[in-house]
């Protein structure tokens, strides 16, 4: 009855796991291996996989990715961090500012998305661009998301924006939930602040840090509403992400089989940066 | 009667036949992408449904009818239609004294007048003209008809996009922009409506919603300051590209016979007619005559110019086809391929998509 | 002491800056809900409405059933939020806390189904739904939604009970606490924040998700708030002030459930958690 515990509590996880996760993935494993026509297939072999790898297009996706992967990553961890930190130091007001910090990431993607476009026109009547020309920062309206240096930099912006509330709120509740003893315990021993954080601070929420980099990667490699409402992948595909091509591929030009490859030749790239990542940053907790 | 918004149409509609259920049993369709739709084999082939309910293609504007017709089958039925025309602001040609140009020379000369500096900062702050506005077929091959090229030759199995006169359309926008300075660069393109609403650009391109959206979302004063005309013409003549919605009926349904009479009912006089009232203009050739367009100056135009008014290519690559166009359409807008080389780099990858 | 102080204010500072960057696009949508159609794009833009005016609401209210989206969105939201969170909870505790065969494949399985290809979700699910015979039922969106918030949900509150020390584990086992006991005595209030936020994802997932919304529903009764919110926008354009002032609509449950829930976020055996 013991051994069986374990199962007992996975057994209705995995039930829907396995029904609406994993038979998909298996589904569209063995499309990437056909041409699909919705009421036809014809066997292809390996030809899918090698069109993606020879398709240039793909590789510069793929170079956008690796750019927004590295920024947004980093700009999230790094900034939620600080932010949590910043408000375990404030007793007055903590509700308050946190609570506004994750509106962004609370709100849906299709009104956020938007409501940026709005904001990111190329005129002078556009929010960004007439804050800039009243200030007298810039003499002509910026056209954020018609030059591609821009674009990508708005996207980016856009994607540290919505989602830096979830890192912060996440470690929030973690640093929330290291005894303050400890803090003590370090004070007494002589650390300063940056001590106590590499001591005392980080080794207890490692685990966290290390599962949030790792999903926000994941995040970063299936970036889609951002692009597909602001830029559609322009300008001269400088913001397109791998989803939103393989989503333009599977949905616009029904070659499902190909995108189906696209994302199973990325998966095991993605899989093992992630775990790479996990294991690098979490250290287990023991005491 | 059910609502989906037109970017999730598609996915629905594939996600549900390939699972062997009936969308539904009529589907309003974008007219590019039937062909699409009829080459999968997922929307029925209506010769004989369409001969039965007496619907015949002499009175449909030919130009929508093309796009339902695939390998000398009828896969759908045309419902509306619609073109893109040349808008103006009247208040700033009269300005300049200038009549609203009828020829590409006459575009590029007005066009050239009513580009200004108002300010003196040394940024243009009106152009005379805002161009394509796009780099899809939908913006681009109104100019390629009117200087008598075409994307694919009439039998659709031959690439001819890179041909001399698609080359001088190409040529002709790019000088607009790059050398008489007449028009914005792709940095500044925007909507044309939008543009035109705030005097930003004194003639653009939209389809006919742009009157209305110019009066209700910009605050237009549409009445006196803006004006409608038909495209200029090129050397060959005068061209619009065509977009509208066809009437399909999925492959799967119980009920195609039922399917067709509705089809009937939205194709007659009576319904076409009155689809203008909510402004969508008529696949029906005697609807267009109607009163009610006649007297609306939008309206007659957009009539007039349905004459020569032609659709994309109706093949089922459609989609790719688009997007190699656009692709390289914005290298030569941006000056990173010439207008040569741009469409010589379409045509290669388009005919890897023919058989 | 001067110190302190000015240490203090000078993070409520930057808090006040951050805040302000959060803020101002959602405040931007709030604004033009309440501004009339032209008002909504001018130069400079106006921060606080010149001429306010509740038309888009009206407008927004006739010309579609958003209340009905918006029940059907509360129910889908509520049942899928809560299964989630019991679900994965328990899941993320055996992860943790358990031994058992094939732990580490289920983990990389799990993982795997966060970087695969999302887009072929929608075909294969849609065969299950439609062999089912749900077509158009809530079950066709809820059971999806539950099935597709397993694997991320799950990871983040196994990283939670992990942040637990194993010292707790084992107090309570040397008290004689069966697994289960474990489990929800005392492991549960403890990973409280974890889940609450999983909570809070899942509920706002639901209200986002727009493609699986759609595709499994077909009669206007059953579509969510998400759809309704796409109803003004067209192929061409989107009517701004109807579509802020469905998306303010569509957020509010979200924010109000948010400052709910802000009092779970406070420790709750936090400073030992050795009792």
């Amino acid at each position: 009855m013991k051994r069986a515990t374990p199962y007992l509590f996975l057994f209705l996880p995995f039930l829907f796991f396995a029904v609406f996760s994993l038979y998909p993935l298996i589904w569209s494993f063995r499309l990437s291996f056909f041409k699909w026509g919705v009421i036809t297939e014809e066997f292809v072999g390996l030809s899918n996989y090698a069109e993606v790898l020879g398709d240039p297009y793909f590789w510069k996706v793929f170079g956008n990715t690796i750019v927004y992967a590295a920024t947004t990553v980093i700009g999230q961890i790094a900034l939620g961090l600080l932010v949590a930190g910043m408000l375990t130091k404030i007793g007055k007001g903590r509700g308050f500012f946190s609570t506004t910090f994750y509106i962004p990431v609370i709100t849906s993607w299709a009104v956020v998305a938007v409501v940026w476009k709005m904001m990111l026109g190329s005129d002078s009547y556009s929010f960004f661009n007439s804050i800039l020309l009243q200030t007298n920062l810039i003499s002509s309206p910026i056209s954020w998301l018609g030059a591609p240096l821009t674009a990508k930099l708005s996207i980016i912006a856009l994607c540290i924006w919505k989602g830096v509330g979830w890192a912060m709120i996440i470690f929030l509740a973690a640093l929330q939930t290291i005894p303050e003893r400890f803090y003590e315990m370090a004070k007494v021993d002589g650390l300063g602040v940056l001590g106590r954080f590499r001591k005392v601070t980080f080794p207890l929420i490692s685990p966290v840090v290390g599962m949030v980099s790792a999903l926000l990667l994941i995040g970063a490699f299936n970036i889609f509403p951002q692009v597909y409402v602001l830029t559609g992948g322009g300008p001269l595909g400088s913001t397109e992400s791998l989803l939103t091509l393989q989503y333009r591929e599977a949905f616009s030009f029904l070659h499902f089989g190909y995108a189906s490859a696209m994302g199973y030749l990325l998966m095991p790239i993605i899989l093992f940066v992630s775990i790479l990542q996990i294991k690098a940053i979490s250290k287990r907790v023991q005491y | 009667m059910e609502y989906v918004p037109s970017d999730i149409l598609f996915q629905k509609m594939v996600t549900l036949l390939a699972a062997g259920q009936v969308p539904c049993d009529i589907c309003r369709y974008d007219i590019a992408l039937t062909p699409q739709l009829a080459d999968m084999g997922v929307v029925l082939k209506l010769d004989d449904l369409a001969e039965e309910s007496g619907i015949s293609e002499n009175d449909f504007y030919p130009g929508p009818w093309s796009s339902c017709v695939w390998e000398g089958g009828l896969y759908g039925v045309p419902l509306d239609t619609c073109c893109t025309i040349l808008y103006y602001r009247k208040d700033l040609l009269e300005a300049e004294n200038l009549a609203v140009p009828t020829t590409w020379d006459e575009l590029r000369s007005a066009a050239m007048k009513l580009t200004k500096d108002l300010n003196g900062d040394g940024v243009t702050d009106q152009w005379g003209f805002e161009g394509p506005g796009g780099y899809e077929m939908w913006n681009f091959n109104p100019f390629l008809w009117q200087a008598g090229g075409d994307v694919l030759s009439s039998d659709m199995n031959t690439v001819t996009i890179n041909n001399t006169k698609a080359i001088q359309a190409l040529q002709f926008l790019l000088d607009l922009i790059y050398v008489d300075n007449a028009s914005p660069p792709p940095d500044l393109w925007k909507w044309s409506t939008e543009a035109l609403s705030r005097g930003e650009v004194a003639m653009g391109i939209d389809g006919p919603w742009g009157w209305a959206c110019a009066r209700d979302i910009f605050g237009l004063d549409v009445d006196t300051k803006l004006g409608v005309a038909t495209f200029p013409a090129g050397p060959a003549g005068g061209a619009s590209v065509i977009g509208g919605q066809n009437l399909v009926i999925p492959k799967f349904t119980e009920h195609p016979r039922e399917a067709m009479e509705f089809v009937k009912y939205l194709t007659s006089y009576y319904y076409q007619s009155e689809m203008m009232n909510v402004g969508v203009f008529p696949v029906l050739k005697a609807a267009s005559q109607a009163e009610v367009i006649a007297s609306n100056p939008l309206w007659a135009t957009v009539a007039e110019q349905m004459e020569t008014a032609r659709s994309r290519p109706p093949h089922p690559k459609f989609a790719e086809m688009n997007n190699i166009l656009k692709t390289y359409l914005e290298e030569a807008f941006r000056q990173q391929k010439t207008a040569e080389a741009a469409l010589d780099a379409i045509a290669t990858e388009i005919q890897e998509l023919l058989p | 002491m001067k110190k302190n102080i000015f240490y203090r204010a000078s993070i409520y500072v930057i808090l006040f800056i951050i805040m302000v960057i959060m803020i101002v696009p959602f405040w931007w949508m709030i604004t033009t809900s309440f501004k009339p159609p032209g008002e909504i794009f001018t130069f400079p833009p106006t921060i606080i409405p010149r001429e306010f005016t509740f038309s888009n609401y009206e407008f927004m209210w006739s010309s579609a059933p958003l209340g009905r989206f918006w029940l059907n969105s509360l129910l889908i939201a509520s049942i899928v939020t809560l299964a989630v969170m019991f679900i994965t909870s328990l899941a993320g505790f055996a992860f943790a806390r358990l031994d058992f065969k094939g732990k580490r494949v289920l983990f990389y399985l799990l993982l795997a189904s966060l970087t695969g290809p999302l887009f072929a979700i929608l075909i294969p699910s849609f065969f299950i739904i439609s062999k089912a015979g749900l077509y158009n039922t809530y079950f066709a969106i809820i059971l999806p939604y539950i099935g597709w918030n397993i694997a991320l949900p799950t990871l983040i509150i196994r990283a939670f009970f992990e942040s637990i020390p194993s010292s707790v584990g084992d107090s309570a086992k040397i008290d004689g606490c069966s697994t289960f006991t474990t489990y929800r005595k005392i492991m549960l209030p403890l990973v409280m924040p974890g889940l609450v936020t999983v909570g809070i994802f899942t509920w706002m997932y639901t209200w986002d998700e727009l493609a699986w919304a759609i595709t499994a529903t077909s009669s206007m009764e059953m579509r969510t708030m998400s759809a309704g919110i796409t109803m003004f926008q067209t192929q061409y354009f989107s009517s701004w002030g109807p579509l802020c002032a469905a998306a303010v609509f569509g957020v509010l449950p979200s924010i109000i459930l948010y400052i709910v829930m802000q009092k779970y976020y406070k420790p709750t055996l936090a400073v030992t958690g050795m009792k």
